[in-house]
């Protein structure tokens, strides 16, 4: 399917399906509104996507920065609609049916692009495209996760936005934590408990942007840094 | 071991806010746009990187502005990457690229902006401001670190100034926004009252010079609305805000 921008209506009408869920979980997803020119519109460039599954956040992201990539998305990244069109369009994995049918959706922002700048980046999709444009193979460790679900990394690296724009601080949680030979992150890592778990490199962090400027840090310096708490996950890394 | 977050192990440099001119312009239909202006006093590695950095919550833009030796503003200085939602502030950082990359080398943080608007906040406990406030004539926003800001709907014409020249401008908002800083004060914050520092003491320190009566310690959730209640009456009293508004309407009338 190409794909489109949501216009007004469409977003209000995707918003108030995502409300209606919580009284009538069965609701069908209104995906005539992808197409249906009352509530969608064409974009400048033509790019269609494929129906497909994807196994994790990540595997999503890389097909679209794959499909996107003659694309100059740049304008694009705070257009609600276009965003929004996206959420729709993979909703059904983001937020898949139970066996009885029903859907348990997150907050909209999820899935429809806020304008509220501390609200974007829960946006399942349009995060998720940046990390991988960004940050390629390094953002696995916070995209593994299945569509449906954010992941406790991912939480806890937000809870100072900015951490996630920090390309030092991005490329040594992911040596630090990210396990290539399962795909998955290192046991422990997201632990309360577990020497060096991603919790105490956050408040690490938090404690040195004080001395130094996260934005600039090399991800090699930045792990050498770390105490010898972290030991552990620095040196399978 | 924690780390306290006030030493300073690195002899990071404290810039002065006289080193640096932040001014913030509203746009109509466009985010606002700011200019920096830099006159280092202290001696500064030439090579250091010249980074601003604005932000509002925990929403950051950061603009690259080249070296200390030659700084450069760059093209965009619209802040259309983060929330304004708040009080917008700046920070302002010089970073080591030579000996260990990303130190920094000095810092000034909770830069506010100055605004074309200030020279009516100049020496004022309480920022004016005009936004766009929908249909709502006035509001505040309050924020740990920085004065309160009183915000009047920049759809009235001439709003902000006539806060500070008209009667029935002045007497209809002006006492009830001291009521909501004392509330904000003594019942949210007011733990900062130990810090001379903060907004919260200062604005104590202005209140009690005019308070009818001591402030009730320790006191019942009534007694404090009651004390706060007394203290806006007296400053009605002494700005006589009722009577000048009833000139004012004579007159119009």
């Amino acid at each position: 399917m190409r794909i489109r921008e949501l216009n007004a209506e469409g977003t209000r009408q995707f918003k108030e399906y995502l409300e209606s869920l919580a009284e009538f979980s069965n609701t069908p997803i209104p995906l005539y509104l992808l197409t249906d020119p009352d509530y969608s519109v064409e974009l400048e460039f033509e790019v269609a996507l494929d129906d497909r599954e994807f196994n994790s956040r990540y595997d999503m992201a890389s097909y679209l920065v794959d499909r996107m990539r003659a694309v100059n998305l740049q304008d694009y990244l705070g257009n609600s609609g276009f965003w929004t069109w996206l959420g729709l369009y993979w909703f059904n994995q983001l937020c898949p049916a139970d066996g009885a049918g029903s859907r348990t959706p997150s907050k909209p922002y999820n899935y429809i692009l806020s304008n509220n700048f501390k609200h974007q980046p829960r946006h399942a999709i349009r995060t998720s495209y940046l990390l991988v444009k960004n940050y390629g193979e390094d953002a696995r460790f916070l995209l593994c996760n299945p569509m449906q679900t954010r992941g406790d990394l991912t939480e806890q690296m937000s809870t100072r936005q900015f951490f996630i724009e920090c390309d030092g601080v991005v490329r040594a949680a992911s040596a630090l934590y990210f396990d290539k030979s399962k795909d998955w992150y290192k046991t422990g890592a997201a632990s309360y408990k577990r020497k060096g778990n991603i919790r105490r490199l956050i408040s690490f962090l938090r404690q040195i942007e004080l001395t130094y400027d996260l934005y600039s840090i090399h991800h090699e310096d930045l792990i050498g840094m770390l105490p010898g708490e972290f030991d552990a996950f620095r040196k399978s890394s | 071991m924690r780390l306290s977050r006030k030493l300073n192990f690195t002899n990071r440099v404290s810039l002065d806010r006289s080193e640096i001119e932040i001014e913030l312009k509203e746009q109509d239909g466009k985010p606002p746009r700011f200019s920096a202006r830099f006159n280092f006093q202290k001696v500064l590695d030439p090579d250091a990187k010249l980074y601003v950095e604005a932000y509002c919550g925990d929403t950051t833009q950061r603009f690259d502005f080249g070296t200390i030796a030659s700084p450069v503003a760059p093209e965009n200085l619209h802040l259309d990457h983060i929330s304004l939602s708040g009080t917008i502030l700046f920070r302002v950082k010089v970073v080591d690229t030579k000996v260990k990359h990303g130190r920094l080398l000095a810092l000034a943080d909770k830069i506010r902006p100055s605004e074309p608007e200030d020279q009516l906040n100049r020496s004022s406990l309480m920022t004016i401001k005009g936004r766009d406030l929908g249909q709502q004539v006035w509001s505040m926003e309050f924020s740990e670190d920085d004065f309160p800001v009183l915000l009047i709907n920049s759809k009235i014409p001439e709003a902000v100034s006539r806060l500070n020249t008209d009667s029935i401008f002045i007497g209809m908002i002006i006492p009830h926004a001291l009521k909501q800083v004392l509330l904000r004060i003594l019942f949210s914050n007011e733990d900062m009252l130990d810090d001379s520092d903060s907004w919260q003491f200062k604005w104590m320190e202005f209140v009690n010079k005019f308070a009818p009566d001591e402030r009730p310690v320790e006191a019942e959730d009534f007694e404090t609305h009651s004390w706060i209640d007394s203290v806006v009456e007296e400053f009605c009293e002494r700005f006589q805000f009722c009577s000048r508004l009833t000139e004012v309407s004579e007159e119009q009338s």
